[in-house]
């Protein structure tokens, strides 16, 4: 699977820089590049590339207030930052955000490839992270939930839940044949059902793996997941989520 | 009685007449000032001996019952004749002003005096002189804090000596109490009374030269303030010919020199005949003085040790002038004769040597402050701002694949903007078409890396006037439209710098159609550093700093935003004085 990269540049020629850097390498595809911060915020939403190419002195809102946008937006899957600058005075600010590199201009070719090796190793890492609770099946953890709906405390077992979704500051959780609404937030709830295969495909989802009967491609990378027993439910994926779904099922199956 | 007193006050009269004739001799306040030595003493006891004599020979002869003689006592007199002195008064005076030894001195002249002159009564009247001189002195130590004795308390004083007179008169002469009768009460009243006046006018003549004192610090003032333009001059020579002839018209001098270390800058004055600029051989006494950095007097002809023998000098006060505690000149005061050189003199020089350093000191001290200051603003500008430089390297490196012309083009522009800066430390004003071409390789940098987002022109006559300005004082104004007035704008910016003839002004404006100034920025942006303000910077202080001490206060920046939005900074330079200016710098 390819690394989609995007670049965010106010200098024209800075851009075609990047871009044919970034093209010499065969396992990135290029977004659109952004000139400024806001447009990135834009772009972002559409294309949510794994990585950003950030400068951080640009026009109206600078790099550093851009990203921080990003990532309070996108908790559960930020993307990874390489900042490039032509000056180190941006560092620190860098290292706060957790950039995955610091690129001074002009670019160093060698220094390149090193960011480029590191940004490698870290989508891989966070792959397996994110994948973890998932690819080791050995489960822990109670067999059965409690969950407290306000009334009465319902008993239920992982593998009764098909979905869960925040509504109206409830949580919703779907069984087969009811629904339990409750006050935990969803991050409770995948806490506890940490070793059982459950997925959040998006930032307020989160879906048993096991009840998955098909994927359907929607727009710009994104798709929708259609449960067995459930088909009129449509739950959204994210391009990144999508992507680790597959390599999930590759993995499993 | 009554006509004795009277007589005796009369005489009193005319010896306080010459008394007060000597006062007014410039010998007599030397006698006043000078610190008391044994030799000195000497002189005084003398004097005041004299003065005591012609007490003596003011007085009167008594002869028996009647006065015997009116006329002055010249010569000596008959056995039954009794001399009326005066000289007591003297003997006092010195006594008070100069001390046991002064006192006791006077008073053996005049006693020795007397005693020549014989008549009733010559021991008592000979031994009470020195006597009186003793206790006078001595008494004189209890007003040691004051430097005259108040004329009260000399009257007080005064009341002793005659009353001493009469009892040794008694003693010596026990039948003479009719003499004492008739003389005691007009001689203690006529002593006392003069010794009081006596010393009321020597009051008055040290308060005289307190006067002349504060009068010669004054003058010291007044001439060092009028030496400040001179001693602005750069040339030396100038300053010292100029130097050399205010003193000589402000001082009573025969001649004034002003010298280096190694030779005559300038001789005003007599014997300018042999003493002439570019000497370069001074008496030792002149070496001396460089060296110790003190004040010398030369106060015989081989101390000034002048080889030409119709040298009208005879004495000499070798000023040294320091500055940073350096010797950088000698100021030689020349008097044809030594006693021309009185305390006021000294005094004087004294003070016009300290006050001529110190105004050399600080015109020192406010040249370098200004270089300083200057040669700090000029590092401040030449420091490349590193964002500026990376990123056209960067902008370089890209070309080279892209527009390989371009790239060329864009490292020469860098290259030309770059060499311009590390020359900007060494010069404090650069001719405006430097300036312009600096102007130029920073806007087609820029223009080259926001192709889509800036647009900058530039109008300038076709020749553009030979004017010197202070290098970078246009960029930064165009940097500063860049990285603050079109900081929001991701695309349209607009920078117009406009180099105009106006009259005889050249004016240079920049303007951008972006946010402009905040409203609470306009009026301090050019007046301090706005390193604390987040969107602040010491840019336009520092272009504006510089026109001002580099061109005046008329060239100074003025800030202003549009009212169709943006911003407008501004400032103008006289075109002909600035051509003079270039020159010389």
């Amino acid at each position: 699977m390819k690394i989609h990269a995007m670049i965010v540049e106010d200098e024209q020629m800075a851009r075609k820089e990047l871009m044919y850097l970034l093209t010499e390498e065969e396992d990135v595809a290029l977004c659109p590049s952004a000139e400024t911060g806001e447009q990135m915020l834009q772009l972002y939403g559409e294309y949510e590339p794994d990585v950003i190419f950030l400068d951080i002195h640009m026009p109206g809102i600078s790099g550093i207030e851009a990203a921080n946008h990003l990532m309070n937006q996108f908790v559960h899957y930020p993307p990874l930052f390489i900042v490039t600058s032509a000056y180190d005075e941006y560092a620190l600010a860098a290292f706060d955000m957790e950039a995955v590199d610091y690129l001074l201009k002009p670019f160093d070719e060698l220094r390149f490839q090193k960011a480029m090796k590191r940004l490698r190793n870290q989508l891989l890492q966070r792959e397996r992270k994110l994948m973890e609770p998932y690819v080791s099946n050995t489960k822990s953890g109670p067999a059965k939930l409690l969950i407290d709906d306000g009334e009465r405390t319902a008993v239920l077992s992982p593998d009764m839940i098909y979905y869960a979704v925040p509504h109206k500051r409830m949580l919703e959780i779907h069984t087969k044949d009811r629904v339990i609404s409750s006050r935990m937030t969803l991050q409770e709830l995948e806490k506890k059902l940490y070793g059982f295969p459950f997925f959040r495909p998006h930032r307020s989802y989160l879906v048993n793996l096991n009840y998955i009967k098909e994927i359907t491609p929607w727009f710009n990378g994104t798709s929708n997941i259609t449960l067995k027993d459930m088909e009129h439910i449509q739950i959204p994926v994210s391009r990144t989520a999508r992507k680790m779904l597959f390599k999930m099922f590759e993995n499993n199956h | 009685m009554k006509e004795m007193t009277i007589l005796l006050f009369e005489r009193l009269g005319l010896l306080l007449v010459i008394a007060f004739v000597l006062t007014r001799l410039p010998g007599f306040k030397s006698l006043l000032y000078r610190e008391f030595n044994l030799k000195l003493s000497l002189v005084h006891a003398g004097v005041f001996g004299l003065f005591g004599m012609a007490g003596t020979m003011a007085g009167i002869v008594i002869d028996g019952e009647t006065i015997g003689q009116f006329s002055f006592v010249i010569g000596a007199v008959e056995k039954h004749q009794f001399i009326v002195s005066l000289s007591l008064v003297a003997i006092v005076i010195a006594g008070l002003l100069g001390g046991p030894l002064v006192g006791t001195g006077a008073g053996i002249v005049a006693g020795v005096h007397l005693m020549i002159l014989g008549g009733v009564g010559s021991i008592a009247n000979g031994l009470v002189n020195p006597l009186t001189g003793l206790l006078a002195g001595w008494t004189a130590r209890f007003f040691s804090q004051e430097r005259v004795i108040p004329p009260f308390k000399a009257l007080f004083i005064g009341v002793f000596p005659p009353i001493l007179h009469m009892h040794l008169l008694l003693i010596f002469y026990p039948d003479s109490n009719e003499i004492v009768d008739r003389i005691g009460l007009p001689l203690v009243l006529s002593n006392s009374l003069a010794i009081a006046i006596f010393t009321a006018m020597i009051g008055i003549v040290l308060k005289e030269q307190e006067n002349e004192a504060a009068m010669a610090t004054r003058r010291a003032l007044t001439i060092a303030e009028e030496a400040l333009p001179f001693l602005k001059e750069h040339h030396s020579k100038e300053m010292a010919a100029g130097l050399s002839s205010l003193l000589m018209k402000r001082l009573k001098l025969a001649a004034v020199s002003v010298t280096n270390k190694q030779e005559v800058l300038a001789h005003t004055g007599m014997g300018d005949d042999h003493h002439q600029t570019e000497q370069s051989v001074f008496p030792s006494l002149a070496y001396e003085a460089m060296e110790s950095k003190e004040m010398k007097i030369a106060t015989t002809r081989s101390q000034i040790e002048c080889k030409h023998k119709n040298c009208p000098f005879e004495a000499a006060i070798m000023i040294p002038i320091t500055e940073a505690n350096e010797v950088l000149l000698l100021i030689i005061f020349y008097f044809r004769k030594a006693h021309h050189i009185r305390p006021v003199e000294l005094v004087l020089a004294q003070g016009l040597g300290q006050l001529i350093s110190n105004q050399l000191n600080i015109l020192t001290a406010e040249a370098l402050k200004f270089h300083i200051r200057d040669a700090e603003l000029r590092n401040l500008q030449a420091q490349i701002n590193p964002h500026f430089l990376f990123n056209t390297l960067h902008l370089i490196a890209t070309l080279f694949r892209e527009d390989p012309k371009k790239a060329r083009h864009i490292t020469v522009q860098l290259a030309h903007y770059m060499r311009f800066n590390l020359k900007l430390v060494s010069n404090s004003l650069v001719p405006l078409e430097k300036e312009c071409d600096h102007v130029n390789a920073y806007m087609e940098i820029i223009q080259a890396r926001f192709p889509n987002q800036l647009k900058i022109t530039f109008h300038a006559p076709e020749t553009i006037p030979d004017v010197y300005i202070p290098p970078s004082t246009i960029q930064p104004l165009v940097e500063n439209c860049i990285q603050h007035g079109l900081r929001n704008s991701a695309s349209g910016g607009k920078v117009e710098v406009i180099i105009q003839k106006q009259d005889d002004h050249l004016q240079v404006i920049v303007r951008d159609n972006g946010s402009g100034f905040p409203r609470e920025l306009l009026k301090q942006v050019t007046n301090k550093p706005l390193t604390e303000h987040q969107n602040g910077g010491t840019g336009l202080y520092n272009v504006n700093q510089r026109l001002i001490s580099l061109l005046g206060e008329d060239a100074k920046l003025h800030v202003d935003n549009r009212p169709a939005g943006g911003s407008e900074v501004f400032f103008q330079i006289p075109i002909e004085v600035q051509t003079k200016r270039g020159v010389a710098l």
